[in-house]
């Protein structure tokens, strides 16, 4: 396949060293691709490159001590797959006629149409390997893109040469994707003609995994999500109906949960811990029961504590201001 | 023969300068580059207005013939802002599913033309913020697609927010809209994913950093399918 993707590194680093030196040691070797090793003060960087027959393969390593610009030109549009293997941070690429920005996160990857032009890859400092599959878009035909509906806005711009870039959503990269990165990369050799097959091969795969992976992370309902929201709801009903006057184990029990995984459910999905909850639904109620106008000894029995003054500790101790200040407040902001 | 050749060539070439003397006003090529894109005329007698509107739209965004026809057939609607206003709360919306961010100590924010109708400075009080630090890069696209957390305004009556957006990839991000206009408004005329509204009346620095370490809390919790 026609080399259509140009990263030039050599804008950013000078020239590639010679001979082959291995001071940065790539994540994903192509030990039969054409390598290229570059190094000045603005950083490391390897680049590994395959030209099959049915796709190309890049993989960028990089190690930088600052923020660089890489210009990076595609003279034909073509579907691409980018997978950001890193623990640093996102990289953007930009597209510099339309000046948009596409940014691919840590250890996730996404897909691409590329059309002809000028990009930046916008990357900060750290560690990240980059690996790109660009393919025709002609390998999807006869309906047997239909699995895959994440790709559907990319392969309908690339079959009508949309002008405008296209990117599908994106998925996490993880240890199965890169181990099938590996695979691929081992599997492909210059001039043996089962390479093209093992692209083939390794394009499908990576395309059926991505589809997995969207699944798993947008579609699926998982039964944590409906526990945590179980949950939720739960920790708010006991809270209207007792106030302060019920034990988070009992919610646990009740959902047949043990208290850890309630703490770990609440946590994740609403990023507070039950007790927090607990008391955020306290306050809620508390200030609604001034607002109505309410007495405190009142509010203190609707809330369950045993005497008005530990009430009013409560919520002095959370808002900042005695129940009367917080009634002043409002009426003055409001009425 | 030469002569009639040299006088076609000269006939082009004063019609060639016709075409280039022609002012180049920024408005003009909008709304004739938004006439090729949409070819308004077809949808009748309210087509300039129409083309008006339309020519509001970021470049990348292609309207809906249907939205064209259904802003044809509602009538009455003669002012540009007036058409924006329909074409924007019945175009399609870009739906970009938000991925939480990772936990961390600091997060990036970007705050572009933020309003203020309270005693707290909005926009340097956020500088105050012990886990916020703000991007300023070259241009506003670039800030805004390497920050983590976006605190934006609607853009005005026009709502040119939609153009900020339309450049930069929402997934990694949570998107906040500061303006004085209803949350439903925002909601339906703003044409990517908005994760919060709110409205520049905060009563206290303390109450503002803490509405922010709560924005941290969502923006940072992985949001539930169901």
């Amino acid at each position: 396949m026609k080399k259509t993707l140009h990263i030039d590194l050599a804008e950013v680093f000078g020239e590639p060293l010679s001979p082959r030196t291995d001071s940065l040691e790539p994540r994903i070797s192509m030990s039969n691709a054409d390598y290229e090793h570059y190094e000045n003060q603005n950083g490391q960087a390897c680049l590994q490159q395959f030209d099959g027959m049915l796709g190309y393969i890049n993989i960028l390593d990089l190690h930088l001590p600052g923020d660089i610009v890489i210009p990076m030109q595609v003279t034909r549009s073509d579907m691409h797959i980018f997978y950001l293997v890193s623990e640093d941070r996102a990289i953007q690429i930009r597209d510099i006629r339309k000046q948009i920005s596409y940014s691919i996160s840590c250890n996730r990857g996404r897909y691409f149409y590329l059309t002809i032009g000028d990009y930046e890859i916008h990357v900060p400092a750290g560690r990240y390997t980059l690996v790109n599959f660009y393919f025709r878009g002609s390998i999807f035909r006869d309906g047997n893109e239909c699995p895959f509906q994440f790709l559907h806005p990319l392969i309908h711009a690339y079959r009508q040469q949309d002008p405008h870039v296209w990117c599908s959503i994106d998925f996490r990269a993880g240890v199965r994707t890169i181990s099938l990165m590996k695979t691929i990369a081992a599997k492909i050799k210059k001039g043996d003609l089962d390479s093209e097959v093992n692209i083939l091969w390794g394009i499908k795969k990576l395309i059926q995994l991505s589809k997995e992976k969207i699944f798993e992370e947008y579609d699926k309902i998982l039964e944590s999500q409906i526990k945590s929201k179980e949950a939720h709801a739960a920790i708010q009903q006991a809270t209207a109906e007792h106030g302060q006057d019920f034990k988070l184990e009992d919610i646990a029990w009740q959902l047949g949960i043990s208290m850890d995984y309630l703490h770990q459910l609440i946590q994740l999905y609403y990023g507070q811990s039950p007790q927090e909850l607990k008391i955020e639904f306290m306050l809620d109620l508390a200030k609604k029961y001034i607002v109505d106008g309410m007495r405190t000894d009142a509010i203190a029995y609707e809330l369950g504590y045993s005497s008005p003054s530990s009430f009013a500790r409560f919520f002095k101790k959370k808002t900042g201001m005695t129940a009367t200040e917080f009634f002043k407040r409002y009426t003055q902001d409001y009425l | 023969m030469k002569e009639i050749i040299q006088k076609t060539v000269k006939f082009f070439s004063a019609i060639g300068k016709l075409l280039i003397a022609e002012p180049a006003d920024k408005s003009k090529i909008i709304s004739r580059k938004v006439c090729g894109k949409y070819r308004a005329w077809k949808y009748g007698p309210l087509s300039i207005s129409i083309e008006m509107a339309a020519s509001y739209f970021p470049e990348n965004y292609q309207l809906d013939e249907e939205v064209l026809k259904a802003a044809n057939a509602a009538g009455n609607i003669y002012s540009p802002k007036g058409m924006l206003y329909f074409l924007l709360s019945h175009a399609r919306k870009i739906a970009a599913p938000r991925q939480p961010l990772p936990i961390k100590t600091s997060y990036s924010y970007v705050a572009w033309q933020m309003i203020n109708l309270s005693k707290v400075n909005i926009v340097t009080t956020l500088t105050k913020h012990p886990r916020l630090i703000e991007i300023r890069e070259e241009t506003l696209e670039l800030s805004a697609s390497k920050a983590e957390i976006l605190i934006l305004s609607s853009g005005g009556d026009y709502l040119e927010v939609n153009h900020l957006l339309s450049k930069i990839d929402l997934t990694h991000k949570y998107v906040i809209i500061c303006s004085v206009f209803e949350e439903a408004f925002i909601h339906d005329h703003i044409l990517y994913r908005v994760d919060r509204k709110i409205t520049p009346n905060f009563k206290s620095e303390n109450e503002y950093l803490a509405f922010m370490d709560e924005i941290i809390r969502e923006a940072t919790t992985i949001p539930l399918n169901i």
